[in-house]
């Protein structure tokens, strides 16, 4: 994506080069004794490895142009066999690499042993569309081994500064960035992620084209950083990982001047209606026009117009699973191919839309596996995607065409994060990414237990929202018969028969899915008494938050719904001795809610859970409620039912009862 | 005359309509014959690969395949691609895709011919590419027609063909031609086909050819036995190889061992003062088995596995002393290293090819080839034989995995190869079991200690490295796995174990776990078998069609004391269960100690094997009676309640 980069200044001027500041405080080779001596990391005991320093600085040279250029050194420590792999390194790089250096160093009889890595043992790989990289195996790695490399890589592409990470996927005892440049550049420097980075400021005189100029040095460190991890129902991990974004803000010197870097929205939006792969693609032609005029063909109403132009993009071009901001082709070759990006097909309905006389626009997003927008700090390469807004009266509607199984309402899960830029003339704004209908699952049991324990009976399962069309794609891609096989295979203990679907391709209904099935020895019998569950059948009694602890946030996407009502028939021999307590969990701010209801009158029980997520999004302090909400739901779900057998002295009133 | 004339006009426009024809349509999807839809994703129309051999060191591979893909899940028809070395080349590469119709859509063009490294990660070094190419298209069914050929230049490797490569796939027509010059011979070995080879001489080449037509599409069926053992396939192998200077003949074992040896010597090349080295760690050891083992250990506190695979076809380990120096290398360099550094103390060893992986299938015993993926050492000591696997720093001296136990190695001496088992793991020693003392409170809650014990092949199971280094969400996370208890605290951890031939470990853990019994008012409810519960059970399949196959048979025991709150009496313990069918048995007993303590006890031995397709049903049915017994539960009563009469 090298769409948001630009600018190359080609003038010939007498340049500071070379970096003001020391490059790191860490000379190649010297290797303090401790840190050899050291046989784990205090902070994480179980580390197999971490990284001891990574600093780094990145300044500003002219050579035949501009260039960033990145200095780095690195020191790991090897703490356990199953740490050795961290002695294979990879670096990538996009233009040049220099003064690379690796050796690793052991102790040996209490002395400083260091092997030196073999030239003969790098492995480059040169390509030309993306990066270049270097792969290397660190010589003698074993237990205690400190890993060492250096090395200076070039970047022509100065509007962005290469990202740092301050994290890793093994703790760091100190990370170290150093960035310095010129009074005449300004880079905007933002640290993301939720690790602490000090940073400082100085400023210095020094040198630069061809007289003193002011520069900043900004130095961020940031010590004993956890190991990053990925956690379950978590959302990018983006999100959280601690980095740098750094980018070029302002260019100013001898008269020429240029603020017309990304980094807002209002920018963002200027460059994308300019741009030939967007807004640029947006022209009527007489093919659109046709098209528009084919398929609404008698339709006035303007809703009406909107959901068959949907309905044409979603069933007549296909989605080749790339997530893009920008077109890759015209729309008449996107027409004769019918296959396209995400921005391909949803700019192509903009155009249509607006063929048909809607208010239309694209707007641009982020996926929610790419991380949320920072509107703040804009920065272009966080966007991602591109779906279609329609303005029809004070009702905006978001759409997206990729999806074969989705109704014209509902944008899929991976649109749904935070809010997408509405690009239009002038104008662009902010608008919330979100369904009108949440992801719900019903389950309707009519069920009947005999004597025996046996129970059998009628299931119905309903799906709305995200989670019919989750279950319609299931469906969709096993077939009917694969599907219903593998259902048994995961329900073997189930006896399944009249399986079947309704509303399969009625996409703005909810799926309907019902069964008949039985089951044995979900009971206990014991001299007088029968024993049941309530919640006999659930489809999940997983659960997935079963860590007492945790690192980052909770996001489930969307609200959702689990329903799950039961209606049992108990044998007349039998009667009600003991039903579990209904209860309520509220989850503070009404964020969710669990209800939890067994009634019981005559030979029916009738048992309702239900769990509500209203507000998908958790904050790490409020997950210690999710945590008790679902023990709690887990612990109500296992209490018993139970029945009793009817005594003669029952029998006996019911006699005199019908005698009277 | 003129009746001849104009049957040759008739004749040329009828012939020249049908090349119209031809070209205007290919492989319409109606051609189809219906029986080749059914269970079907896609149809390979045509397969058809040729393999010309022009003497022992130069050969082309064409081929041609057409395919209509009938839906998504077979897209990956459309797509190639063609690894090749610095040995080979792939050449004249031509695409087409047609519509349903027949009808020509689109045509590669040499912009979508993408060549790129074969993928890489850290450690692994190769020089290996490919060539891809692909349609992407989404107009179901469609059709794609590919043609390729790659030339060898310097070594071959016969190819063989898996006639039909996927259940979901039915194939028209599949055939492979091989042509070879009359003076050079090679083995073939042909598996599940319907046809039989067809030869003939031509000039001062022998053709051979097979064809196989109209193979089914069918779905694969649970607890059937694997693909690869029933597919349609041919295997061929050289004669004699001749790869840069290395000559050999392949057609034994001992043979094809002499080539192996041949690639090995002068790859041993430790300096001098190695050996002090060695000397000085075997200097208190009095046996072999004790030399063995401090060499063992010496090379795996120095050495680690990195993939290098390069030169010779990644078939020739790299120097010894290579290994020496940079303390890495793969199967091949850590297996001759450490079978060096063994000499050296006087420790017979023997560097051994292995095919690894899960289960020992396919391994041709009576056709000499390439068959190994893996590099092992063979210890031949004075009590037993004893085999090391050398690429991992923690395994226990002399124990192999379920990856490379029981199954044929080829041993390599100077004098050639000969084929030994490995380590077989009797199922008596492959055990997993479990000990545990619960004490059930009278909320519901309880506090348990486990043992966990793993020894033989279930050794492998666990990760110990994992478990022992890491911080209690590892833990925890591992334990879920196990026990059926959806919430609980870890109180204790520990690990131990016998790093023996058949080695052994055991975790024992202490834990608090919240919700173990379900409640009503005056009862409390829970399963006893807390732990390794069997919940599948194969559904109910009245049109079984292959035969009922159990990969790996497992011996499981559990046995629990628990000891009930003060309140509380036991109203009701399930009977004891027993079940014993051709593919196992099972037993659960419960035993009432006193008022306040019972014991559990369950065992579970699972046979390995093929069954008859008519043993489905007895299989679902212990199944289903093992998950039912597993998932029996224990009641208590208040006691005040319980003394009612």
């Amino acid at each position: 994506m090298n769409k948001f980069q630009f600018l190359v200044l080609s003038c010939f001027f007498v340049v500071f080069n070379g970096s003001i500041s020391n490059a790191s405080d860490l000379e190649f080779g010297v290797i303090p004794k401790e840190d050899l001596a050291l046989t784990d990391y205090a902070p994480d005991p179980g580390a197999p490895a971490f990284v001891l320093e990574n600093y780094g600085t990145y300044y500003l040279e002219y050579n035949s142009g501009f260039e960033i250029v990145e200095k780095r050194h690195v020191r790991i420590k090897i703490l356990k066999p199953t740490g050795y792999h961290h002695g294979d390194v990879e670096i990538h790089y996009p233009d040049k690499l220099e003064k690379f250096k690796a050796s690793t160093y052991n102790l040996v009889n209490g002395e400083i042993v260091e092997t030196e890595l073999d030239k003969d043992e790098i492995f480059d790989e040169l390509n030309d569309v993306y990066y270049n990289v270097r792969r290397f195996s660190f010589p003698k790695v074993k237990k205690g081994s400190v890993l060492e490399y250096t090395y200076i890589s070039r970047h022509e592409n100065i509007s962005k500064m290469p990202t740092w990470y301050f994290q890793e996927m093994i703790p760091v005892r100190e990370s170290r960035l150093k960035v310095e440049f010129p009074e005449q550049f300004t880079y905007r420097i933002v640290v993301e992620g939720t690790e602490r980075v000090l940073r400082d400021q100085v400023m210095t005189q020094a040198h630069f084209l061809g007289k003193y100029s002011t520069f900043r040095i900004h130095t961020m460190v940031a010590k004993e950083v956890p190991a990053f991890e990925l956690e379950s129902y978590m959302d990018s991990y983006k999100n959280y990982f601690t980095k740098t974004d750094i980018q070029l803000e302002r260019v100013e010197f001898q008269g020429y001047s240029t603020n017309q870097f990304l980094t807002n929205y209002e920018k963002i939006n200027e460059k994308l209606i300019e741009d030939s792969d967007f807004g640029g693609m947006l022209k009527s032609s007489h093919k659109t026009r046709k098209i528009v005029e084919d398929i609404t063909m008698g339709i006035n109403d303007p809703n009406n117009k909107m959901v068959a132009i949907h309905g044409y993009v979603r069933d007549n071009l296909h989605w080749n699973e790339k997530k893009r901001v920008f077109g890759s082709k015209k729309f008449n070759a996107l027409l004769f191919d019918k296959i396209g990006n995400a921005a391909d097909i949803n700019l192509l309905m903009v155009q249509l839309f607006r063929d048909a006389g809607l208010d239309a626009h694209p707007v641009v997003l982020s996926t929610f596996e790419n991380g949320r927008l920072n509107k703040f700090y804009a920065n272009p390469r966080q966007l991602n995607y591109t779906i279609a807004m329609v303005k029809i009266g004070d009702e905006q509607h978001l759409l997206d065409g990729t999806n074969k199984l989705s109704p014209w309402n509902r944008l899929p899960k991976r649109c749904l994060n935070g809010e997408g830029w509405i690009v239009k003339e002038g104008t662009g704004k902010w608008i919330p990414l979100k369904n009108n209908e949440e992801g719900k699952t019903k389950l309707l049991a009519h069920l009947k237990l005999a004597e025996d324990g046996k129970i059998d009976g009628k299931i119905t399962v309903l799906y709305y929202g995200l989670s019919a069309d989750d279950e319609r794609k299931i469906l969709d891609y096993y077939g009917f018969d694969k599907y219903s096989k593998r259902m048994q295979d995961i329900y073997g203990e189930w006896v399944i028969n009249e399986h079947n679907f309704e509303n399969v391709d009625s996409l703005d209904k909810q799926l309907v899915e019902k069964w008949n099935m039985s089951l044995t020895g979900e009971t206990i019998i014991t001299g007088d008494y029968m024993y049941i569950n309530p919640v006999v059948i659930m489809k999940d009694k997983i659960n997935y938050f079963y860590q007492e602890d945790r690192k980052y946030p909770v996001n489930f996407g969307y609200p959702r719904t689990e329903y799950f009502f039961m209606n049992l028939q108990i044998p007349s021999s039998l009667e009600i001795e003991e039903l579990p307590e209904s209860a309520i969990i509220k989850l503070p701010d009404n964020k969710g809610e669990y209800t939890f209801r067994v009634s019981g009158k005559g030979n029916i029980i009738q048992v309702l859970s239900q769990l509500e997520i209203n507000e998908p999004f958790f904050k790490v302090d409020e997950y210690k409620n999710l945590h008790d909400m679902y023990n709690h739901i887990i612990e109500k779900q296992s209490e018993m039912i139970v029945l009793k057998k009817k005594t003669d002295k029952v029998e006996t009133d019911t006699k005199i009862s019908t005698i009277n | 005359m003129k009746t001849k004339a104009f049957f040759n006009i008739t004749c040329l426009l009828f012939s020249f309509a049908c090349t119209l024809h031809a070209q205007y349509r290919s492989h319409p999807v109606e051609d189809i014959p219906e029986e080749l839809l059914k269970d079907a994703d896609g149809v390979i129309r045509i397969k058809e690969v040729k393999f010309e051999i022009r003497n022992q060191k130069s050969a082309k591979i064409k081929t041609k395949v057409v395919a209509t893909i009938l839906n998504e899940k077979a897209n990956h028809l459309a797509s190639k691609k063609i690894k090749y070395d610095d040995d080979s080349r792939v050449r004249d590469i031509s695409g087409f895709l047609y519509n349903e119709d027949g009808k020509p859509v689109k045509r590669l063009k040499q912009k979508d011919i993408k060549d790129k490294p074969v993928y890489r990660y850290g450690g692994m070094y190769t020089d290996d590419r490919y060539k891809q190419f692909k349609f992407s298209h989404y107009d179901y069914p469609y059709t794609v027609e590919f043609e390729y050929t790659v030339v060898y230049h310097d070594r071959i490797f016969f190819p063989g063909m898996v006639f039909q490569e996927d259940p979901n796939i039915s194939v028209e027509h599949a055939a492979y031609e091989i042509e070879i010059p009359r003076e050079m011979n090679f083995r073939y070995k042909q598996e599940n086909l319907q046809g039989k080879v067809d030869s003939f001489l031509l000039k001062n080449k022998k053709i051979f050819t097979w064809r196989e037509d109209r193979l089914h599409a069918y779905n694969e069926e649970l607890y059937s036995p694997p693909f690869y053992k029933t597919c349609p396939q041919l295997v061929t192998t050289a004669n004699k190889i001749h790869f840069d200077k290395y000559k050999g003949s392949i057609t034994t074992w001992e043979g094809y061992g002499k080539w192996v040896s041949k690639l090995n010597s002068g790859r041993e090349d430790l300096p001098e003062e190695t050996k002090h080295l060695v000397n000085h760690l075997v200097k208190d050891c009095s046996t072999n088995l004790e030399k063995a083992k401090k060499i063992y250990q010496h090379v795996q506190d120095n050495t680690r596995y990195v993939n290098i695979s390069m030169g010779i076809g990644g078939l020739q380990p790299a120097k010894t002393s290579k290994v020496h120096e940079t303390g890495y290398g793969d199967c091949k360099a850590l297996s001759l290293y450490t079978k060096e550094l063994m000499n050296m103390a006087g420790v017979d060893a023997h560097y051994s090819l292995v095919k690894s992986g899960p289960g020992n299938y396919n391994f041709m015993k009576d056709m000499p080839s390439f068959q190994f993926n893996h590099v092992i050492l063979n210890l031949p000591l004075e009590n037993d034989t004893v085999w090391l696997e050398c690429t991992s720093q923690t395994i226990p001296f002399g124990f192999l995995g379920s990856h490379t136990d029981n199954r044929p190695a080829l041993i390599i001496t100077d004098e050639g190869g000969r084929l030994e088992k490995t380590t077989k793991y009797e199922s008596r020693d492959n055990i997993r079991k479990m000990e545990a003392f619960v004490d059930v409170l009278g909320g519901g809650n309880a506090e348990a200690e486990i043992d966990f014990h793993f020894k033989g092949l279930r050794y492998d199971e666990v990760d110990f490295d994992l478990l022992m280094e890491s911080s209690g969400k590892h833990q925890k996370e591992w334990l879920y796995e196990y026990i059926d208890i959806p919430s609980f605290k870890i109180n204790e951890i520990a690990f131990s174990e016998k790093r023996d031939l058949v080695p052994e470990a055991s975790i024992h853990v202490d834990l608090d776990m919240n919700t173990f019994a379900a409640k009503s008012k005056n009862r409390l409810f829970f399963s006893p078998n807390l732990v390794l519960k069997w919940t599948h059970v194969p559904p109910v399949d009245s049109n079984r069609v292959s035969p009922v196959y159990i990969s790996r048979g497992i011996r499981d025991s559990i046995q629990i004391t628990y000891r009930l709150p003060l309140g509380y009496k036991i109203e009701y313990l399930p009977k004891n269960k027993e079940f014993e069918t051709e593919f196992g048995t099972y037993k659960a007993e419960y035993r009432k100690i006193n008022n306040y303590k019972f014991e559990y006890t369950r065992s579970i031995k699972y046979n390995k094997g093929l069954y008859g397709k008519d043993k489905y049903d007895t299989l679902r049915e212990f199944r289903m009676n093992i998950l039912q017994a597993d998932k029996e539960k224990v009641v208590l009563i208040d006691e005040s309640l319980a003394s009612v009469p």
